[in-house]
This record gives structure tokens, sequence and C-alpha cells, in this order.
């Protein structure tokens, strides 16, 4: 992330907890025209409404684009999205991704200065970019008229924009970036990397995405540069539009600025294929310390894909299960916080299920509390009318969060696989919340929450425990046959 | 049976080895420049699409706007109270969580809430965002607000069980800490102890408990009283019809009038004795700088000046404060600074994490800014540009959705302003230079005063005093 955003900021947080990874399984072209859905009746919720799918086309060059024009808007989000991410940095390499990804704001020859101040000039608001897992992204919203003039430097960004670098301005984004990474352990949020690092191992794709000081500062300009040449080509990014903007002009202007990238001597990387999934075999309870005012507990399954059969039925279970606890936190003295959620990856997913206490009020209760609610789910299926405001919920939710702009180009850039055709579509999104039946939950709770084959990580917090936090004891608890 | 295998994993930061990476290809890129974009013309000014405006019989104002580039409807419900609605920080808090959505315990709304409230000295606002086809569900919800039909018993218990678990909790925090919470304390420097917003971070539970269900009621109808209230709508609809709808729904209001409240005495904003607090931790590698300073209502002739300021005093990217702490000396990811909105004033509110040890200087850099943004003749033309041209960015962005929209004729009608208050913004702020920024900052803005606190390692911070201006006061750990 390139520059904290206030609170109440509508562009996306990275979550450092659990990334969106993408993948483009397949080479993707689909053809010209607006796909217009009808008004489907819905199972129980308001009708679907009709929603146009945008515009997608490929350039010869490789560069997927998407085009989503709203004629009525004034400003027009801009969204390039590139399939590498921290999965791809090499062994003790940490942090090569993120470090990439912050140099590529400092400037190219045609574009001299600092990229962010140059987007503010043209009117730029809510830039920054992303390192995720297995992508990283750019983005900024700007108004209509300076449209052709952003897509310019974006191009040059990709185009030119490791030209300048030099070891002044490594070393300068080497020091932001470790600002950047006190600010995470400020924030306690190294508990949720612990976490993650519990639950991927280091032979993962996922498993040391931890980001270390010595490994960033181990990198070289040449370094950075390979990276780039490596990944950082037009056959692995998507340009995404969203807004106020004529699409035939849009296509002028891409092909006029990203038309001349190419892949240069560097081989292509294999495509991302799916991790392989955590495999849990009995129950693992990890005891663990980090710097908070509270003790945690979370649980959590490896879970399907984003679009996977039973994603959307998590999503569901996810919500009624807040519910239920929510019942018992208002008599229980000590529960500070419940967060339940199907953390939906393009890859791969988790379900988390976390309640923080009382510091020194231990996490047996509402483990005990969470798996009754949990074997009620399993045994009976959740009433009609909670699915059908859950289905509400979701749908509606959905809606909403298309309204914006950015939001739009972020999500029409995404590639889930498990989507039809391998791109997020909004129509599908909508359609599969509207096909979640009460008996699909409880069958989705069956299969994918079950009670001995998840990883239980109890937190204590305490003010002495490393900044990164520690693991106490791993132990993994297996019944007898 | 249980199959032990405990050990003790040390995450101490050791790396995998980490072999030499493959030279890359070439030292610059093999792509041919690219040819440069001719400079286009500046955008034009937004414009405000068409308000339908009306006034029902019972006082309610009404304001549609269509607009159809998504499925999408924002509704809100805004009340600016009448005569008899006082705030009162136990009972605006109260009926803030019975009006939430599906308030029960545990179950607070989010920043993605899809119905939520708010209620504080503005005023009440309720707001909902939804597809079309669920605006008959939030309408009959609004209008079972303004007839006093909206609170059952049962949901006011359980948003005063939702309330007193924090009271409690947060006392049980206060009661285990020397000092008040660092917060706390920076929004006592600068409105003083007393002050609604003050005493809502230290409620107790017995005034909690003190407020019965009636005057919660109460409370409800005079903050909602419908000739102080407006309904607002933007978004996927017809403005005609839906005017015609909300007339027939609506009618069973009875006319009437309401006296507006009167407003309370502006807030002070004394000067503090001491204006900076040093809170001590624990050892801790960063350390956290905040302030917070006075600014203009939202209808005072200096707002978009103010607002102004606020962009250049790290309000974005190339401000430059941002471009010295984070850029030139490496000390900061980045600096936030935002105006945020009250009944009859603003407040800036300006943080940044740096390193411990860079504390002291990021401190007096803070102070230097504002005494510096004060001085026209200090303003660099580029960067004020700069300022302008986002500012102006960020209000035209705004309107592009039902929800900026929105939530902009709710700000106005709280202002008591026409919906065309918000094209005059921004016109205010396109016109602005850099006398009249300096000027706005010299009437509220108070480099040497302005509340401050930074949080850090007590042994660090004690043994190397930071030195601003305005007194510097340590409370220890």
């Amino acid at each position: 992330m390139m520059r904290p955003m206030p609170e109440d900021d509508c562009t996306v947080r990275p979550d450092p907890r659990w990334c969106a990874a993408v993948v483009r399984a397949l080479r993707l072209i689909i053809p010209l025209g607006l796909l217009a859905l009808a008004m489907v009746p819905s199972r129980g919720a308001a009708v679907v409404p009709a929603v146009e799918a945008p515009i997608r086309y490929e350039l010869p060059n490789g560069l997927s684009v998407v085009l989503d024009p709203l004629p009525a808007r004034q400003s027009v989000a801009v969204v390039v999205s590139v399939e590498a991410g921290r999965r791809d940095q090499p062994s003790g390499w940490t942090g090569l991704a993120h470090l990439t990804e912050h140099l590529l704001f400092q400037g190219t020859p045609a574009a001299p200065g600092e990229l962010m101040t140059r987007l503010e000039r043209l009117g730029a608001t809510a830039i920054n970019a992303q390192t995720g897992d297995d992508w990283t992204r750019y983005y900024e919203v700007v108004p209509s008229a300076r449209l052709e003039r952003a897509l310019w430097i974006e191009a040059e960004r990709f185009a030119h924009g490791l030209d300048a670098l030099d070891d002044q301005g490594l070393a300068e984004q080497r020091r932001v970036l470790d600002r950047e990474r006190e600010q995470r352990d400020l924030g306690r949020e190294a508990v949720w990397e612990l976490v993650r690092t519990i639950l991927y191992p280091p032979s993962h794709p996922y498993g040391s995405a931890r980001e270390r000081a010595g490994d960033v500062h181990a990198a070289r300009v040449a370094d950075v540069r390979w990276f780039f040449q490596r990944h950082y080509m037009p056959d692995r990014m998507t340009l995404s539009l969203s807004g106020g903007f004529d699409p035939d002009r849009a296509r002028v202007w891409i092909e006029r600025y990203f038309g001349p990238l190419r892949r240069g001597p560097i081989s292509a990387p294999p495509r991302q294929l799916p991790p392989p999934s955590v495999l849990i075999d009995g129950e693992r309870r990890v005891l663990a310390e980090a710097r908070r005012s509270d003790d945690l507990l979370c649980v959590i399954w490896p879970t399907p894909p984003w679009g996977a059969p039973g994603d959307a039925e998590l999503d569901f279970v996810a919500g009624e299960l807040t519910r239920r606890l929510a019942r018992w936190r208002r008599v229980s003295r000590v529960v500070r916080d419940i967060d339940i959620s199907q953390e939906s990856g393009h890859l791969a997913s988790t379900f988390r299920a976390c309640v923080s206490v009382e510091r020194r009020s231990g996490t047996q209760a509402p483990l005990m509390v969470l798996d009754g609610e949990l074997e009620a789910m399993r045994r009976a299926p959740i009433e009609e009318e909670a699915i059908a405001a859950w289905r509400r919920r979701w749908m509606d939710g959905e809606l909403v969060t298309m309204e914006h702009s950015l939001r739009r180009a972020q999500r029409n850039a995404a590639r889930p696989p498990a989507f039809p055709g391998g791109v997020y579509d909004l129509g599908a999104n909508l359609a599969r919340y509207d096909a979640v039946t009460n008996e699909g939950v409880q069958r989705a709770v069956r299969r994918w929450l079950p009670p001995r084959d998840r990883l239980v990580v109890s937190v204590a917090g305490r003010h002495e425990a490393p900044p990164e936090g520690r693991i106490v004891s791993d132990v993994f608890v297996v019944e007898a046959p | 049976m249980i199959r032990a295998c405990s050990w003790v994993l040390l995450l101490a930061g050791c790396g995998a080895a980490r072999a030499p990476l493959p030279a890359p290809a070439a030292e610059r890129s093999w792509v041919a420049p690219l040819p440069e974009p001719e400079d286009s013309p500046p955008p034009a000014p937004p414009q405000l699409p068409p308000v339908v405006s009306a006034a029902l019989p019972c006082g309610l104002t009404v304001q549609i706007v269509e607009q159809r580039s998504v499925p999408v409807v924002y509704a809100a419900l805004v009340g600016r109270g009448s005569t008899g609605s006082a705030p009162h920080v136990e009972l605006d808090a109260l009926l803030e969580l019975a009006l939430n959505s599906g308030a029960s315990a545990g179950d607070d709304p989010g920043e993605d809430e899809h119905d939520g409230a708010r209620v504080n000295e503005r005023g009440i606002v309720l707001t909902s965002r939804v597809p079309p086809s669920d605006l008959d569900r939030v309408l009959a919800r609004y209008l079972a607000v303004l007839e006093g039909s909206a609170l059952d018993d049962d949901r006011v218990e359980v948003a005063r069980a939702t309330l007193l678990g924090r009271v409690t909790f947060e006392r049980a925090q206060r009661s285990r800490a020397s000092s008040p919470p660092p917060t706390q304390e920076l929004f006592s420097l600068l409105y003083g102890r007393e002050h609604p917003r003050v005493r809502r971070m230290r409620m107790r539970a017995s005034a909690v408990q003190r407020v019965d269900t009636a005057r919660v009621r109460r409370h409800l109808a005079r903050m909602a009283a419908p000739a102080e209230s407006a309904l607002v709508v933007v978004g996927d609809v017809d403005a005609a019809a839906l005017e015609s709808a909300i007339r027939e729904r609506f009618a069973i209001l009875a006319p009437g009038s309401a006296a507006p409240r009167t407003p309370g005495a502006a807030p002070e904003f004394p000067d503090p004795d001491t204006r900076l607090r040093i809170f001590g931790t624990r050892p801790e590698p960063s350390a956290i700088i905040r302030l917070l300073e006075r600014g203009p209502a939202i209808e005072h002739e200096d707002y978009a000046a103010f607002r102004l300021f606020a962009r250049l005093a790290g309000g974005m990217f190339s401000s430059g404060l941002n471009l010295r702490l984070r850029e030139s000396r490496g000390d900061a990811y980045g600096v936030i600074t935002r105006v945020s909105d009250r009944f009859d004033h603003s407040v800036l509110e300006l943080s940044v994490v740096v390193p411990v040890g860079a504390a002291g200087a990021a401190a007096a850099s803070v102070v230097e800014e504002l005494a510096r943004l004060s001085d026209p003749e200090r303003i660099d033309a580029e960067e004020l540009e700069i300022a302008r041209t986002v500012e102006l960015a960020e209000l035209a962005a705004s309107l592009d959705t039902s929800t900026g929209l929105g939530r902009a004729l709710v700000a106005a009608f709280l202002a008591r302003e026409a919906p065309s208050s918000i094209d005059d913004t921004y016109a205010r702020v396109a016109a602005l230079d850099a006398a009249a920024v300096a000027a706005a900052a010299r009437r509220w803005v108070r480099p040497e005063k302005a509340p401050m606190v930074i949080v850090g390692d007590y042994l660090w911070l004690f043994t190397h005093p930071v030195r601003v201006p305005g007194g510097v006061g340590f409370v220890g750990h």
C-alpha cells in the first residue's frame, strides 16, 4: 500500500490478513457487446435488477482490457492489475513485490518526478496501490476530462517505470517500506500475519508472506529490474476503466499508449496455479502470544475459493453464526468482539471465526459456544426466513458495492477462476446468492466446517510479546479410533 | 488419545537462504518512447442534477434526484431537531444504537452497513443504500420513525445492554490506567473536559440506566420532528412517481410545525495550559503523533478555505508535510489530515506514525507547517494549485454516486442551506488564493496552541524532550 488513507475513505484498504488472490487460468477473450441479463424473479428477495456486463477485449500484446462506461459520471476509475504478487517472490526475497510496487511511482524519463504528484496535478483522487499474494494493482480516480493523460501516465509507468531508478531512489523507498511495516505492527496487525504463518507452512506459496526487513534491504536495483521484466508484462496485466468516458475514444487511447508495450527477452513465468490445498488432518491447536489488549480465539477451516460451490453458502453461515453468537455476547461480560467471515480468495479461501475476550479470561468458553452453534447448524437447517434475510443482505450488498466506480473497476479486473469464463461478473455473483437454500447451507456446514479437522489458534495478549508475535505451543489432537 | 507433538517456534525473522537473482535483461526498457498527449482543458464544474423538492403538509421536506447509472438508491431521513431536543450524551448514544438496523448486542453497524443511524448534537441522520426494489421497506421504516412507532421496548433494551457493555468495559480500562486515554485527553484539550463530545467518551453506566424508554421515544420525536426534517432520495428512481407515492404514504402524518432547536452555546475551544501531552508506553519502535484543531462550520464563509488548508497540511500526497516526513526524511509512511463536520464547527485532525527517535522532529515539523500555511508569502503557488485541483476533483467525483450526492444534500439540509449551495462550494474553492487560505488559517488555526498528543516509548521520550511551543506535559505510563 502506498499511502495510508483516512478510515472513512471509500478506497479499498489492503487486508494484510487475507489477501485475495487472482489467477488467470485461461487466456480469455469475450466477444464484444453488452450482455443484458433479463429480469430474473428471485427466490425470495428483491427482483434481481438488470445489469450490463462490461466490454472485454485483448490487445495484440496480450493486455486484457475491461471498459465499463457509465455515461452520466464525471470521473473515471483507472485500475491496472498485474498477475504478480508475494507468491512470485523467490525464496529469501520477501518484500520484492512490494518494493517494486513502490518504485513504480518514482517517475520515468518522460514523466519525471513522483507519479502521485503528477496524478494529483490532474485532479486524481484515491490514488494508491496494493500488493497481494497473487496480484499487484495500481489505481486512481480521475476527472473524465483527464482520462487520456492518466492513461498515458499509467502506460509510461509500465513501459519505462524503472528506467530512472537509481540507488538513492531505492534507498528512499526501502525506508518507506520500513515505516509501513512498523505502522502495521503498531496497529496490531501482526497477529493476523502470525495466524497466516501457522496456517500456511513455509513451503506453501502463501507461506512466507511476511516481509522481512533484511530481505528488503538486500534488494538492489538490478533485482527489482529483473522482477519487473519477468512479471510486469502486458500479457499478465489487465487494464480496467469504470466511469464517465466514451469507450470508442478510450479504445483509441489504450491502443496508442499501451499497444507498444511488449514482453522482452525474459521468458514468461508459468501461469499461477491454484495453491495446494491446506490439509488439516485432525485438530491443530496453537497457543500464541501477541501484543494485544485482549485475548483472541480464531478457528479456521480451508474452504472453496470465490465463486466455487459452497462459497456463497458459507457467506450465509458466517452471517447466521454471527447473529447467534451475538445473543450469547449480550449475557457474557468478557466478550469484546465477534468477527466471523468466509474470506473468499480467488484461488483459495478460509472460513474464520474469531472471538476476542478480555485479557486472561480464556478462550475455552467461546470455543464451546461456537462449537455448540455449529453443531446445531449441522443438525438442523436454518429457518427459511433467516435465509431470505441473508439472501437480501448479500445481494443488496453486492449491488451497493458496485455503485462506486473504483470498486467496479477493481472487481471487473478480478479473474476468479470459479466464475463463468474466469472473470468476475456481477450478474453471476447475484445469481449464486439467489440460488442458496437452507439445505445447501446445512450441507456446507457439514462439508466445510467439520468439528475436528481445523486450526484453533488461541492468542494471549501480552505486552512483552515481540511485535511479530510468537508461537508458544503447537499440538495436534487426534481422536482415538 | 492425544498425540502431542509440541514444539516451540521462534519467529525471529530468520529468513530462508537467499540465492542471487538472475541479472535483468536490460538496464533500460526496450519499449520506444510513447507519444505524449496534448494538454486537455480543465474539467468543467460539475452540474448538480435537477432536485425535485417538495414540502409536505406535515412540514417534512422532500428532495429527490434521479441518478440512473446503477440500480442503487440512497435514502436518508435527516432531522435537525426541534425545541427541547438538547444534546444529551447518554440519550443520543442510546437512541443511535436503538435505531441502527438489527441493533443487538454485537451487531454494530459496519462501514458498509446498508441501514445506519447517527445521533449527535448535529441532528439525527438515518441512511439506507438499497436496490430500487427495496425502497418501499426503507420508506416504511422512515415513516415509522416520524410517527413514533419505530422503537419498541425490546429494541431499546437491547440497545441499552449493548451500550452498558461498552461503557462498563471502557470504565474498567480507565480504572486500570493512571490517566485518561490519549484520545479522550486530546479532545479534552480541544473542547474542555465537560463538552458533550468529551463526556460521550466517559459515559457512566448509572446514567445509561436512568434513561427510560419513554424518554428515548420523546427524544426521537423531537429530533425527528417532521417540520424540521427532510427525506432525501437519490438514485435509480422515477422522481415524479416517487414524489406522488411519498405524498400519499406520508399523508398520515398530521400537519404541524416545530420550533427549530435553539443551538446551544458554541464550544469555547479554550487555549490549553499545556498543548502537548506525551503518553509514555512500554518500549515500542514507533510513536503516534496526533493533532486536533477547531475549524469553521460548513456554512461559514471560511469553510472552503479551511478545507484547502487541510489539503495543504497533509490531506494529499503532495503536501509539504507529507513529502518532507515521508519522501525526504523517510520518517513516515504518510500523514493523514482530514476535516470532519460538526453542528456549529468543524474539526481538523492530523495524525502520523514515526519512529520514536524522530518524534520530536516530526512534532516540530507539524507545528512549523501550520505556521507556514498561515503566511500567504510562504504558500507555494504550485502546491496551492495542486491542492485546489484535488479538492475540486474530489467534490465533483463525490457527486457521481447516489451516496455522495445524497450525503451532500443531507449536509446542506443540516446547515439550513439550499441544494444549490453544493454548486456554490465548488465555485468558492475554485476562487481561493493563498491570501484567502492563510487568512482563514489565522482566524482558526493556532500553531502554538492546537492540542497535540504523542504516544510512544516512555523511556525514550522522557530522556529526549520534545520541544514545541505551548507547553509539554508528560503523562507517564
